[in-house]
């Protein structure tokens, strides 16, 4: 019988890999996937710094330890950042580590336009973040309704960063989620069908699809905003002609799908974690992965939940009610299947297992607050308020990051040899979950109580003062709790134990190889014959499917003749003229040729930069 | 390796927190003027009346699926005896079970919701109307009758209310919880709202769409009356106040001299028809001002009139009237103390 | 079979899972976005093509027979696309040179209809500032005409490129043509449905 996964062969011939210019140059998707999580890391601080402040000037009725105007470009930066620069990152950190490793390739399908989206990301959270030096970073929240965010209502250039800052950043996740799709639908290992591909990888493909989809409807809605500022194009000017609303339906067309984006990655993680520390199979792999694919089908039908109160009429309010708890249904069907790969398994309670548990048991909190507020009624008491705060903290933070959190310690071993200290770990795991609970429980009450979202200060009348003190107490729990996770990242990079290939009796392929990988990843492409080929090859006796009489043997290759992408400089030039473009218009439109100008060169070089060593049949 | 005693109390102490605590606080409303949880209107008592319908039926789920998780964590969780688990991938049976109960349990969810979005959506045809403006960062009220106020609206308790909402700027919100659901305002539309109140009182609302840099300072209050108040108040609105003397007399001049009158209206003085600010017809009887952010004290409004900007930064008041922005036409001390004594005297 | 084709960076003996190159896997996915873009703008103009305020109003300053005409002239550029690529791929470099050029030239004379449209627009007194018939019409043909522009760029590149070096593009290598063939008739595409939406249904209010 063939095996149908192979062994590391010799190290293969691989560029230069120190110092900095080849992390500048890299177009390896290892090393792309580590600047995107280090960079992701370091902006979720930043948001969570935000929030922090948010919570001092709260935690006391009528406090002016924030102005009013500072107060809101910080909840605006808060969210954008923890959106767009910390957990969209973070799921495309794991993306790019990881797709190839599972589908037992050797890189993403286009390298260079990977280190590209990487670039633009990083250049586009720079200057959305210079905003705070230059006037004023943007204060009409995350979601910047017209038509305050009009030349009238937001004089100055902060909006103009935000709708600039957000094109820059749209087009890098929109050239990440095209390689992606092409990776994941043209580059699997021989015989790893769709349906044999692991979960974390459909979850993925299924992210790619709706970034392409979503994005240029956000774009779209992006330019008009550009446009009504920059050239009194009057589309969102109720007195013009235009429609206040119009902003509102874009911008959830794509918002919606957005979260889903946001939440979909964690869930693949989840999904990986759970077989593993179960030692068994994800159960009902088919149910999983088509409710992930519902889910992502669905979430284009209800956008305009979002939208309850602002008078759409009762026929359409019924109608995205409908849609909105008809999308309950393949959650729940994935709940359902991860709590059920846990049933009769054998539990491995290390900390990956301790954060999947804890999304898990989070998710389902905001998943349920999710329900009443489907309920349109229901939302007119809940909307704006901190009830709504409650509900999207618990799936963005107890499910999005508490998921991330999970991939961080399951993924660091092969990352880098090394693994994550356990004790620190499971102290970094309570920290968070109770520092996570202190702050965002206590707002569904908050919220109940009638407290809005978005003000920056309250009387002492309203009642609301003991709760926000106990958040506020939450919030510094979950800061200390962050200390104690980059605390464990450092300690561990230095004096970790050594993880070995497998250090989790793990199932998937990219357990298969040396921890960390060689650059080529694998030194045979192995040849698929089931789900989970690697707990196959080990323990063939508990396969559920047998390698056919007839299976093909993998192609046996000389590892020193593998050759891997070069590395170039070429997409760092083209992301930097990109960004400029957008930098100088906010000085003026016509600057940006500048910026165009070295785009358009960098693109030239880019296409006509001179292959490898060529391949000789 | 984690410590497994510690899981189940905290666990359970953590349920305890976010099941319990809701149902015990939220209740009274005479600490938390802006509960959801107290409501006082037909409209407020359906949708509380629905949603207590699925907020049990969420706790039941919550209990369900959380305890089937804590137990599976508790039972499976490994031994070293354990051998390896049987490799199970899946049962369709119950996949079919936990697609159809969660359906079924929305439809449920779902037949009195919409029900209810019906029953809440037209006004009924003998409700009293008022036109509502919102404004940054106050609320224009107008009564059918043609009197016009700002931030505290007065009804009668004895017929169904209504609203016309139109703002003047940007978005705003009118919600006041113990009354109604939230209604956004959206710039060239006219919504509407309404309601039926249950008993005499007052009830405090806040506009809750970010509309700028006050938002959190633009609150309002609503007043049911007896209808014999009611008339009373209304007629207040429109007559002349009483004629002013001493330290009010200089008010009323200062009143003129010092511009107010190019933004404000009040009746009985046809100087004064400015309609850029809020009208301060009957102002002596108003509860709050700033938009109902403090008690309207002889401190409050002085130091309201002192420093306007530190009380509702952004205001328009602060950024364009004269006295403001002049340091040669500042208001002294003795100025503010007439205006004061003269607005006070608005009854 | 799988086609095989080599491009800077992949070894021709890539053989891929749906047996489509990459990067006409990439192309067609990048068209699938590009479909909710000009959908989006397509539908922001559909809101708006009747809500002016204030005139001129699109049965003023649309000009059916001479945007007729342009839209003949982009069809026929898809014409000339496909005479270039059918053209490669049986070796005639020549007649690929001829029919690119073609195509270009007629992408560039759309656009040359496009600036005089819209100058006669504005000189009748529609800027897109005048009003939302304005904004919606010319964002929508305004970032048409931009992606034209991008193609004509594109084809002059490769016209240029097919000199250079003699062996680039070969019939086994005629990728690079059908990449440029596909992008150019999505382009066209669009405008088919542009004209349909903007200036056909206005014609029959």
């Amino acid at each position: 019988m063939a095996s149908a996964v192979g062994a590391n062969g010799a190290a293969g011939h691989a560029p230069s890999v120190d110092g900095v210019w080849s992390w500048v140059t890299t177009v390896d998707h290892k090393r792309i996937g580590v600047l995107y999580g280090v960079t992701a890391i370091l902006f979720f601080m930043l948001g969570g710094a935000e929030a922090l402040l948010i919570r001092l000037q709260l935690a006391q009725a009528d406090n002016n330890l924030i102005s009013a105007g500072f107060f809101s470009q910080l909840f605006t930066m808060h969210a954008l950042t923890m959106v767009f620069l910390a957990i969209m990152p973070l799921g495309a950190a794991f993306f790019n580590f990881l797709i190839p490793l599972q589908i037992g390739a050797r890189d993403v399908a286009f390298p260079r336009l990977n280190a590209f989206s990487y670039w633009l990301f990083l250049f586009g959270g720079i200057l959305l973040n210079t905003s705070f030096i230059f006037g004023g970073a943007p204060d009409a929240g995350w979601f910047a309704y017209a038509n305050l965010t009009s030349t009238t209502y937001s004089p100055g250039n902060a909006m103009d960063f935000f709708t600039l800052g957000l094109l820059v950043l749209g087009v890098s996740s929109l050239a990440a989620a095209l390689n992606f799709v092409v990776t994941i639908l043209n580059m699997r290992a021989p015989g790893m069908t769709l349906m044999r591909m692991p979960v974390f990888t459909w979850m993925a493909l299924v992210v790619s699809f709706l970034l392409v989809f979503a994005l240029p409807i956000l774009t779209v809605g992006l330019v008009e905003l550009l446009f009504w500022r920059f050239f009194d194009m009057p589309f969102f000017s109720a007195a013009e002609g235009g429609d206040p609303l119009l902003w509102q339906h874009i911008f959830w067309l794509f918002g919606h799908p957005e979260v889903y984006i946001l939440i979909l990655p964690a869930m693949g993680i989840v999904s990986e974690i759970l077989p593993t520390f179960s030692r068994k199979p994800l159960f009902g792999y088919t149910a999983v992965v088509f409710a992930g694919v519902a889910i992502a089908f669905l979430g284009f039908a209800v956008w305009a939940h979002h939208m309850f109160t602002v008078g759409l009429g009762p026929v359409a309010v019924a109608a995205f009610s409908a849609s909105t708890m008809i999308i309950a249904v393949p959650t729940g069907i994935k709940i359902f299947n991860w709590i059920a790969t846990m049933w009769g398994g054998s539990l491995d309670l290390r900390t990956p297992m301790l954060f999947s548990l804890g999304f898990l048991a989070l998710f389902i909190v905001g998943g349920l607050s999710g329900v009443m507020h489907a309920s349109p009624p229901v939302d007119t008491q809940h909307s704006d308020t901190y009830f709504v705060v409650a509900h999207l903290h618990y799936v963005l933070f107890g499910g999005s990051i508490f998921g991330l959190m999970a991939g961080i310690y399951y993924w660091f071993p092969k990352l880098t040899g090394r693994m994550l200290g356990e004790g620190f770990g499971v102290f970094h795991f309570w920290l968070m979950f109770i520092g996570m609970n202190l702050t965002f429980g206590p707002m569904h009450i908050v919220g109940i109580l009638g407290m809005p979202r978005r003000i920056y200060t309250y009387s002492e009348s309203s009642g609301w003062e003991n709760l926000n003190r106990l958040e506020t107490l939450g919030a510094l729990i979950l800061a200390v709790s962050i200390i104690v996770f980059l605390t464990n990242v450092i300690r561990s990079l230095r004096n970790g134990e050594i993880a070995g290939d497998d250090p989790w009796d793990a199932r998937t392929l990219e357990w298969s190889i040396s921890s960390p990988p060689p650059v080529y990843n694998f030194a045979v492409i192995p040849v698929v014959y089931s789900k989970e080929p690697f707990w196959d090859h080990k323990y063939p006796e508990f396969a559920h499917e047998e390698p056919p009489k007839n299976a093909v043997a993998p192609v046996a290759e000389d590892p020193a003749s593998i050759h891997m992408p070069n590395p170039s400089y070429w997409p760092i030039i083209v992301a930097f003229g990109a960004a400029l473009a957008a930098g100088l218009a906010l000085i003026d439109p016509w600057y940006a040729a500048i910026g165009g100008v070295i785009t358009l060169l960098g693109v030239y070089g880019w296409v006509f930069e001179p292959a490898g060593p060529e391949e000789h049949h | 390796m984690a410590n497994l005693t510690n899981i189940c109390p905290k666990a359970l102490l953590g349920l305890l927190v976010i099941v319990l605590l809701p149902i015990l606080a939220a209740c009274s409303a005479a600490d938390n003027p802006m509960t959801t949880w107290s409501p006082k209107s037909d409209v407020a008592n359906s949708i509380q009346d629905l949603y207590m319908f699925i907020f049990w039926i969420a706790v039941a789920v919550f209990i369900i699926v959380e305890s089937a998780l804590l137990y599976a964590v508790i039972k499976f969780r490994r031994r070293p005896t354990d051998g390896m688990p049987r490799q199970v991938h899946g049962n369709t049976v119950m996949e079919i079970t936990w697609t159809i109960i969660p359906a079924l349990i929305l439809v449920a969810i779902a037949i009195p919701t919409w029900m209810t979005i019906f029953e809440i959506d037209d006004v009924p045809e003998d409700a009293y109307m008022i036109s509502i403006i919102g404004h940054q960062w106050w609320w224009e009220v107008t009564y059918p009758t043609g009197e016009v106020t700002a931030n505290e609206i007065h009804v009668p308790s004895n017929r169904t209310i209504g609203f016309t909402l139109e703002t003047a700027d940007v978005l705003h919100s009118f919600w006041v919880p113990q009354l109604f659901g939230k209604q956004d305002i959206v710039p060239g539309r006219i919504h509407t709202l309404w309601f039926t109140p249950e008993e005499e009182g007052l009830f405090l609302g806040q506009c809750v769409e970010f509309c700028g840099i006050s938002h959190a300072n633009m609150r309002l209050e609503l007043v049911v009356d007896s209808p014999a108040a009611f008339a009373a108040w209304t007629a207040g609105l429109n007559s002349p106040a009483p004629a002013a003397s001493g330290l009010a007399a200089a008010g009323y001049d200062a009143f003129a001299n010092k511009g107010c009158v190019v933004c404000h209206t009040i009746s009985g003085r046809n100087d004064a028809v400015g309609v850029i600010g809020p009208n301060l017809s009957l102002f002596g009887s108003r509860l709050t001002l700033a938009s109902a952010t403090l008690p309207n004290t002889v401190e409050n409004l002085t130091a309201w009139l002192t420093d306007p900007e530190d009380i509702k930064p952004g205001n328009i008041m602060a950024k364009n009237a004269a006295v403001y922005t002049d340091p040669d036409l500042e208001l002294t001390g003795a100025d503010v103390a007439a205006l004061v004594a003269y607005l006070h005297s608005l009854k | 079979m799988a086609t095989h084709s080599t491009t800077a960076q992949h070894p021709s003996h890539l053989e891929t899972t749906t047996g489509l190159d990459h990067r006409k896997l990439l192309m067609w996915t990048f068209l699938a976005s590009e479909c909710l873009f000009f959908g989006s703008l397509i539908a922001t103009f559909l809101l708006f093509k009747d809500a002016a305020v204030v005139g001129p109003y699109p049965h003023e300053v649309l000009n059916i027979p001479v945007t007729s005409t342009s839209t003949f002239v982009l069809l026929t550029s898809s014409l000339s696309m496909v005479l270039a690529l059918a053209a490669i791929q049986r070796g005639d470099i020549v007649s690929m040179r001829v029919w690119i050029m073609a195509t270009a030239v007629l992408g560039a004379t759309f656009l040359g209809f496009q600036v005089f449209e819209f100058q006669e627009f504005i000189h009748e007194g529609l800027k897109p500032s005048t009003n939302v018939f304005g904004a919606s019409f010319f964002t929508l043909t305004g970032f048409h005409g931009a992606h034209v522009a991008v193609g004509v760029i594109w084809l002059m590149s490769l016209f240029i490129y097919s000199f250079k070096s003699k062996d680039r593009i070969l019939a086994s290598k005629s990728l690079d043509v059908e990449l440029a063939g596909l992008y150019w008739h999505f382009v066209d595409i669009v405008w088919v449905v542009i004209f349909t939406v903007v200036y056909l249904i206005s014609s029959l209010e």
